[in-house]
């Protein structure tokens, strides 16, 4: 279930570039940049009614979330991704809004250190 | 008839060669109203003489196809009786303008018209008179009229005139142009002039000489170090454009020894160059901080054409692809890396977010050798790379 897994898992990082604090703080300060650009452009897609555009903006953001260990994000991001692809609108848009709060959970880490 | 007495000169400027007489009633009328100087003539194996002796510029042959066109004309040619500037124009029905537009795209024929129909009289005229403009045997042709014309309205008529005036003027300028500064009696310049070209020599001449120099310069060197790795039987030469960079030698033979001193050295282990493509900027510099720990020299590219132009431009020993990307995705650029390496095989190894490995394996078929799952941890990322490396070896 999505509600279980981690905000931010840390070991992910650690797992993936080493224990390097200083890198693994900058690349989830970039992720948040990208993150929020994203999610502007998935809303955006999102009001012009495009889901096939949503979906692939999805997978793209899914793919920076596994990376850095936003587990909960990285699997609202796949739950959008199949919303959009069943052009299901309604359950997509419950899937941005849940996005929104697991990335400004995130933020909320971040900014904990 | 008064057309009749023009399709008769003797001395004609505009020529058309026929087969049937009936077929070409109607272009010669059109002609004829055009260009005094005018001859239909039949085809007859003195054609060749006649017109060696009258030299038209323009000649029209209106044969029963275009084979027969192009054989007679062929001959004409070959006898030597057209070896003075002519404008030539075949002439042809509906179904043969796909291979008289071939024949004029291959410089045969100077152009051509469709005259069974014959729907454009206008167009026909267009080209007699282009051809008389243009052929340099032309001396009596007078031109058209406006009275010969349609009416097309006042205004339309007065923006045609004075947009050709306009852009005849434009033309005869430039020419002068040219002329003056194509003259070896050119005026010579003055301080001011020669001040303005000095500093335009600086700021401009000289840098562009300068990149120009510079681009050259890295062109041969990476063209050295390719052939010296070739030469050497190395598969790679790792680093070679930072070591080019590197050079402080200005001496070609200096560096083009260093160059060979360098590439003589088989490459260490963990100091192969990797290119990885992805467009996800954050994920890739995850993946270069990776690979540079483990001291592989890493090059990044955004999507595939970037891709495809750094392989064309670098040696790699590896790439890392990610398969869906804007521009050229991973699975078209795989299929394009051998075209840009003239035959060259690079490995590729895949980053996909699909876990579906009936797919993947349909994708491996492709050319891949390899795929690592977004986001894998490092042992995975750096098992398979290593894994594909050692089998290169």
């Amino acid at each position: 279930m999505a509600e279980s897994r981690k905000v931010l898992n840390r070991n992910v990082m650690i797992d993936l570039i080493g224990d390097d604090r200083e890198s693994i703080r900058q690349f989830e300060i970039d992720f948040l940049k990208q993150a929020k650009i994203s999610l502007i452009k998935i809303a955006s897609l999102y009001n012009e009614k495009n889901l096939a555009a949503v979906k692939e903006e999805a997978h793209f953001l899914k793919t920076s979330a596994k990376a850095v260990g936003a587990e909960q994000a990285a699997d609202f991001l796949e739950a959008l991704e199949h919303a959009a692809l069943e052009n299901n609108k309604e359950k997509s848009k419950q899937k941005i809004l849940q996005i929104k709060e697991s990335l400004l959970l995130v933020h909320k880490e971040v900014k904990n250190g | 008839m008064a057309n009749r007495s023009k399709i008769a000169c003797r001395d004609p400027e505009v020529i058309m060669i026929y087969e049937n007489e009936e077929d070409v009633l109607g272009v010669a009328t059109i002609i004829a109203e055009q260009v005094e100087e005018y001859r239909t003539l039949p085809v007859n194996s003195k054609i060749g003489l006649i017109i060696n002796k009258c030299k038209p510029a323009v000649i029209l042959l209106a044969l029963s196809s275009i084979e027969r066109n192009i054989e007679l004309y062929n001959q004409i040619i070959e006898n030597k009786c057209l070896d003075y500037p002519h404008h030539s124009v075949l002439l042809c029905n509906n179904r043969e303008s796909a291979a008289a537009f071939r024949c004029c795209l291959k410089g045969l024929f100077d152009d051509y018209f469709v005259y069974q129909p014959l729907y454009e009289k206008l167009r026909l005229k267009m080209i007699v008179h282009n051809g008389l403009q243009s052929s340099q045997t032309s001396t009596r042709y007078a031109g058209i009229n406006d009275e010969e014309l349609e009416n097309i309205g006042e205004n339309l008529s007065s923006l045609i005139d004075q947009s050709g005036e306009c852009r005849q003027s434009l033309l005869g300028s430039i020419s002068s142009c040219k002329e003056v500064i194509n003259s070896p009696d050119s005026v010579e310049p003055d301080d001011v002039s020669r001040a303005i070209l000095a500093k335009i020599n600086k700021s401009h001449i000289e840098p562009m000489l300068a990149d120009l120099e510079s681009s050259i310069r890295e062109n041969l060197d990476s063209l050295i170090g390719q052939l010296l790795a070739q030469k050497n039987g190395l598969s790679t030469f790792e680093s070679r454009v930072a070591m080019i960079n590197d050079m402080s030698d200005s001496n070609p033979n200096q560096r083009a020894a260093r160059l060979q001193k360098e590439l003589a050295e088989p490459p260490l282990r963990g100091r192969e160059r990797i290119l990885v493509v992805e467009d996800n900027v954050l994920y890739r510099d995850m993946l270069v901080k990776v690979l540079n720990n483990e001291n592989f020299v890493v090059d990044v590219a955004d999507d595939g054409l970037s891709a495809l132009k750094k392989i064309k431009k670098n040696c790699y020993e590896l790439i890392l692809m990610d398969l869906f990307m804007p521009q050229l995705d991973g699975i078209n650029t795989t299929k394009q890396i051998k075209a840009v390496t003239g035959g060259k095989s690079l490995p590729v190894i895949a980053l996909t977010g699909n876990k579906n490995k009936e797919l993947i394996k349909k994708w491996a078929e492709q050319g891949l050798n390899g795929y690592l799952l977004k986001p894998s941890n490092k042992t995975e990322i750096l098992k398979a790379v290593n894994k594909v490396l050692d089998k290169k070896k």
